[in-house]
C-alpha cells in the first residue's frame, strides 16, 4: 500500500516537476529553451550517482555478511542506476546539440568517464546472468560493483582536473552554495525536479529489490527441486 | 506576434523530456508486470506439499 501511494505521489510530482521546468520558468537569457534541459540531465546526474554508491555499499555489505538481501539491494541500485546514467548521457546529448554545436565529443572527460561508467555498469548486469548459482553470482557482482564504483568520482571531478567542453561544477562548490550563480527560480525548478525524481528513484528502487528478493526466492526452491508454481502449471491428474 | 522558433526550441526540449519519462515509465510498468508475475509464482503452493483432498464423491441418488 505505500509503494503504491509513493508510486502515484511521484507520478503526480514527475507531472508538475515537468511542466513546471518546461512552462513555469522563464527561458534562460544566453541558452534559451535549451537550459531547461538542465533540470532533468541534473536531477538525474545525481541519482544517478546515488544508485551507484547505494550499489558499492551493498556490495561490501554482501561481501562481509553474505546477506542475499544486500546483493539485491545492490542490483536494485545498479539496474536504477543504468537507468538514470542514459537519461544523464541523452538530456547531455540534447542539451550540447544546440549550446556546444555538437551532441557528443569523446575528447571530452566527463562525457567520456560518464559512458565508461554506463559500460560498466552494463557490464555489471551482464556479469550477474554468467552464473545461475545465486551466492557465487552475488560474489563475482560484488567485487565489480565495488571496483565500478572508482569511476564515481572521476566523473564528478573530472570537469575540475581536465579541460573540456563540459561546465565546471555549478551548485556544490562552497562559493557557488552560499552565491547561487543561478537565479532562485532555476534553482527552485532544480530542487523541484531533484525531489520529484527523488521519489520516483525510490519507488524504482524499492520495486526492483522485491523482485530480486522473489526472484532469489524462486531460484533457492528451483535449487531445490521444490519450483513454486510447478502445481499450478501442472495440474495432478485425478484418480 | 507569435515566435515560431521559441516554439521550435521548446518542442525540441520537450521530445528530450518526453524520451527519458516515456523510457522511465516503460521501465517502471515492466517492474510492476514482473513483480506481479514473481508475486503470483512464489505464492503459488509448491508441488510437493501434500494436496488438499478431493470432495468425497457422492453416489446419484
Amino acid at each position: 500500500m505505500a509503494t503504491r501511494v509513493l508510486g502515484i505521489g511521484a507520478l503526480v510530482a514527475v507531472a508538475g516537476a515537468t511542466a513546471f521546468a518546461l512552462v513555469g520558468v522563464p527561458a534562460d537569457l544566453n541558452q534559451g529553451e535549451a537550459q531547461r534541459i538542465m533540470y532533468i540531465h541534473v536531477a538525474s546526474a545525481w541519482l544517478a550517482y546515488l544508485s551507484f554508491g547505494v550499489t558499492a555499499a551493498a556490495s561490501v555489505w554482501w561481501l562481509v555478511r553474505r546477506d542475499p538481501r544486500a546483493d539485491a539491494v545492490a542490483l536494485a541500485g545498479a539496474e536504477v542506476g543504468v537507468l538514470f546514467t542514459a537519461a544523464t548521457i541523452w538530456a547531455g546529448m540534447m542539451w550540447g546539440r544546440p549550446v556546444w554545436g555538437t551532441y557528443w565529443q569523446w575528447e571530452d572527460p566527463r562525457l567520456t568517464t560518464t559512458a565508461l561508467l554506463l559500460a560498466l555498469y552494463v557490464g555489471y548486469l551482464l556479469i550477474r546472468r554468467l552464473t545461475d548459482e545465486p551466492a557465487r553470482r552475488a560474489t563475482r557482482a560484488a567485487v565489480v560493483g565495488i571496483v565500478a564504483a572508482i569511476d564515481i568520482p572521476i566523473v564528478h571531478f573530472s570537469v575540475v582536473w581536465w579541460r573540456g567542453l563540459h561546465q565546471g561544477p555549478t551548485f556544490m562548490s562552497p562559493d557557488t552554495i552560499l552565491n547561487p550563480p543561478a537565479p532562485g527560480q532555476f534553482v527552485a525548478a532544480l530542487l523541484l525536479m531533484l525531489g520529484a525524481f527523488s521519489l520516483a528513484w525510490l519507488w524504482l528502487i524499492v520495486s526492483r529489490y522485491r523482485l530480486a528478493r522473489l526472484d532469489w526466492e524462486a531460484e533457492e526452491f528451483a535449487r531445490r527441486g521444490r519450483l513454486p508454481g510447478l502445481a499450478a502449471a501442472v495440474p495432478a491428474p485425478r484418480p | 506576434m507569435i515566435d515560431l522558433a521559441a516554439i521550435g526550441d521548446l518542442a525540441f526540449v520537450a521530445a528530450a523530456y518526453a524520451v527519458i519519462l516515456g523510457g522511465t515509465g516503460l521501465y517502471a510498468l515492466s517492474l510492476a508486470r514482473r513483480l506481479r508475475g514473481a508475486r503470483q509464482t512464489t505464492s503459488t503452493p509448491a508441488s510437493d506439499q501434500p494436496r488438499p483432498a478431493d470432495p468425497p464423491i457422492h453416489p446419484r441418488a
